[in-house]
């Protein structure tokens, strides 16, 4: 159960303790104030009604999207712009007495006015380039979303900005490097205002996103370093508020931050792991100017958090392995360039591994802490790791099948007493 | 949780963004539609469509692809990257359509219309050395692609198809007319074009190849007898100012650069001093032209060497446009489907 789980418990707990007599209104008070639960989060009854919006308002663009022509123009226009207006002042009247009601009635107007402007393009014929309007709807959900302030509104900012960025890189083959300040500058602050750790891992996820296809566009080969540098700065953002922070909710927020960046920096630790990757990261032969802004900008913000945290001496383990991958990655990609002669170049086997036996050692690492502490997660995803990495040189490494055959073996064993050691745990569990 | 005055009042601006935001799109088109001069754009069509906004007739004019010739000197020194604003000049032909005049990159004089270009023109290595640029030679033979934002025509679902084939599309276009699409839009005085309406020609074109040439035929045998035809398909007689030995057509280039005036023969001797009568053409009455690409007259000054039309790479497309003089009840331009001298039709 994560802290928004417990909290949303403890909400409903601590009412049936008051009545009980275990603790009175005010330590009630004191302890909710304590353990925030922010009731804004996406509940199911919430979910279904954005759902039923969002289903309601498609069927309404998909209505238009017929094109009835026997329905005057202005027919069509004073219905969309009635419909869209009417749900919006219908969401206002209710806002105070029903404010569920009033949500979904917002992002019904919402859906609405990206009807309205696919409306008015198929009425007057506009073909003039289309993810435009994604991103005009976006400003419209956005402009609801600070105003009220309202999770749903957000979210469905959130999805039109992403749709806007992906129709600007596959449909038109630009690569919208404009989508990643937006991102930041109009949802990301909404994650704190609204306290959604919901929200805060979609946007996170987004902004890896973002940035992932505009750098491929760019230019290719910088793609895995930027991405690489701003996971750091989700990961070391979350170590700085654990430390920060006393309030659980932030916590969460931060540690939902972090989660898209642990699974992709899992992920390029292994890609580290082969030669070919690193060969082609030459800091130097990065041209565009833009990219080099991310890059820089990244590399600061995520070592002045790093080193923040390290004053205050809480750096997490996660934390310091990204150090050590940063300054793997970026230390060779500037020295193999500018200092080495041609035929000392070829570093990059020597950091592949590197990568390998960081790898290797974080998943016995996770192993036998899992082991030392009881916690089965950690086991579990040691063995993975583990497993993987066996898997991904069994077939590039071990030539000779005696090594291979051995390397297997002592991996299966070790896995075989991880095995054993959770059966232990589960049955200390019981008992 | 009730919200705070200062919220409302928020609230209330966001509601007002979201209706203004989309109805100011909509009030520009009216202006437009209202205030901006006329003009009519012929078409050539086909159907796609679009997940939001339901059927539409895609619309692919001529001049989306500008021939080299009508660029600007500074768009031909230069080069143009992708999605540059541009302003095409038109001019009115007979038959009351507007075509292309010439491609800058400032404002011309007269009717415009703003479009924005969909390639870079001139490869990225030229485009950064443009002192350089002379040497994009391949480039240089490529058309300009230029989108206007006029380039769809929304319908009611399922009416898409019927236009279509009306347009000669997806029926066999070996004996099925094409009938011409006739765009009316309004242009606003910065070149904005929204359209109105449209229309079919009273004119429909059927282009197909009359001869093939034998294959490893000799150089004077290498390309295709071409026929085009032109019916009448109005309830009303026309009278066509032709001149004999087919006289009053041209060969022209369909996009790809080959300056028609440097490279291709046109003069034909024949041609010289020869006289338009009228000619009937009665309502569903039809009459055909057929050209002989082997004629000497139809040679090709390639890299100046005299070449057949028949022998030129297979980008060298071409179509065969009426010259002569307009007539009472001309809807648009007599031109033909874009082919290949060796016989094949786009």
């Amino acid at each position: 159960m994560n802290k928004s789980t417990h909290a949303r418990w403890l909400a409903k707990q601590l009412p049936l303790w008051v009545k009980d007599g275990l603790i009175n209104d005010q330590q009630a008070d004191s302890i909710q104030q304590r353990y925030p639960y922010n009731e804004s989060l996406l509940s199911g009854r919430m979910m279904i009604n954005t759902a039923a919006a969002i289903m309601v308002g498609l069927g309404v663009i998909a209505l238009f999207a017929f094109n009835w022509q026997l329905m005057p123009k202005l027919m069509k226009l004073a219905i969309i712009f009635s419909a869209l207006a009417g749900v919006h002042v219908a969401g206002f009247k209710t806002a105070d007495s029903h404010p569920l009601l009033s949500e979904t009635l917002h992002a019904l107007g919402t859906m609405f006015m990206g009807a309205a402007i696919f409306l008015v393009s198929q009425i007057y014929h506009l073909s003039s380039h289309y993810p435009n309007a994604f991103i005009l709807w976006s400003a419209g959900a956005l402009a609801i979303a600070w105003a009220k302030p309202s999770v749903k509104q957000a979210f469905m900012a959130l999805i039109l900005i992403m749709t806007w960025h992906l129709t600007e890189i596959f449909d038109f083959n630009h690569p919208n490097s404009e989508a990643f300040p937006v991102l930041i500058f109009t949802v990301l602050p909404l994650v704190w205002v609204l306290k959604s750790p919901v929200l805060a891992r979609l946007t996170a996820t987004s902004l890896l996103v973002s940035i992932g296809f505009s750098a491929s566009w760019i230019h290719d080969d910088m793609t895995v370093l930027v991405l690489l540098l701003l996971s750091a700065c989700f990961i070391y953002y979350h170590d700085l508020i654990k430390s920060l922070s006393t309030d659980l909710l932030q916590h969460d927020i931060g540690a939902e931050m972090a989660k898209p960046s642990t699974v992709l920096f899992i992920v390029l630790m292994f890609l580290f792991s082969f030669p070919d990757l690193l060969d082609n990261l030459k800091l130097a032969k990065i041209e565009s100017p833009i990219a080099l802004v991310y890059l820089v900008s990244f590399l600061a913000i995520s070592q002045l958090l790093f080193f923040t945290n390290a004053i205050k001496r809480h750096t997490s383990a996660i934390s310091k392995l990204m150090q050590i991958t940063i300054l793997l990655v970026l230390l060779p990609s500037i020295v193999d360039y500018y200092f080495l002669p041609d035929s000392f170049r070829d570093v990059s086997h020597l950091v592949s591994i590197l990568f390998n036996i960081l790898i290797l050692g974080a998943s016995i690492v996770l192993m036998l802490d899992g082991s030392r502490n009881g916690n089965r997660k950690r086991m579990i995803n040691g063995g993975i790791l583990l497993g993987v990495l066996v898997f991904m040189r069994f077939a590039d490494l071990f030539d000779n099948l005696i090594v291979r055959g051995i390397a297997f073996v002592l991996t299966g064993l070790f896995l075989f007493w991880v095995s054993r050691r959770l059966g232990n745990h589960s049955a200390g569990e019981k008992s | 949780m009730s919200l705070s005055p200062a919220r409302k009042k928020l609230l209330i601006l966001a509601i007002a963004f979201q209706v203004i935001s989309v109805a100011v799109i909509a009030l520009a088109r009216e202006i437009i539609l209202v205030t901006g001069s006329p003009v009519t754009l012929q078409t050539a069509p086909i159907d796609p469509r679009d997940l939001f906004r339901g059927d539409y007739v895609r619309l692919d004019y001529l001049f989306n692809k500008v021939p080299v010739q009508l660029l600007s000197q500074q768009v031909k020194n230069e080069g143009i990257h992708k999605g540059s604003v541009v302003y095409l000049k038109l001019k009115q032909a007979p038959g009351g359509v507007y075509h292309a005049e010439k491609l800058a990159l400032q404002k011309p004089d007269g009717l415009y219309l703003k479009g924005h270009t969909s390639v870079d023109w001139l490869s990225s290595y030229y485009l950064k050395n443009p002192e350089k640029a002379s040497a994009d030679e391949y480039t240089r033979s490529q058309p300009l692609q230029v989108k206007y934002g006029i380039e769809r025509y929304y319908v009611e679902q399922g009416k898409g198809k019927a236009i279509e084939k009306r347009r000669g599309l997806g029926v066999n276009r070996n004996t099925n007319f094409q009938t011409p699409m006739l765009v009316h839009a309004r242009l606003s005085s910065s070149g904005e074009a929204v359209i109105s309406d449209y229309s079919w020609s009273n004119l429909g074109f059927l282009t197909k190849i009359a001869k093939s040439p034998e294959r490893d035929a000799p150089d004077e045998q290498a390309s295709a007898i071409m026929q085009f035809s032109i019916k009448n398909l109005s309830d009303t007689p026309l009278q066509i100012p032709l001149k004999p030995g087919n006289c009053s057509f041209d060969l022209i280039t369909s996009g790809y650069d080959f300056d028609p005036q440097k490279q291709l023969q046109t003069g034909r001797d024949e041609c010289i001093d020869t006289q338009a009568s009228l000619t009937r053409l009665d309502p569903q009455q039809s009459m055909d032209f057929e050209f002989n690409l082997n004629n000497p007259a139809w040679i090709f000054k390639n890299n100046k060497k005299m070449q057949p039309l028949g022998r030129l790479p297979w980008n060298y497309r071409l179509r065969i446009v009426y010259n002569g003089d307009s007539f009472d009840g001309q809807q648009g331009q007599i031109i033909s489907r874009a082919f290949h001298a060796r016989g094949n039709v786009d």
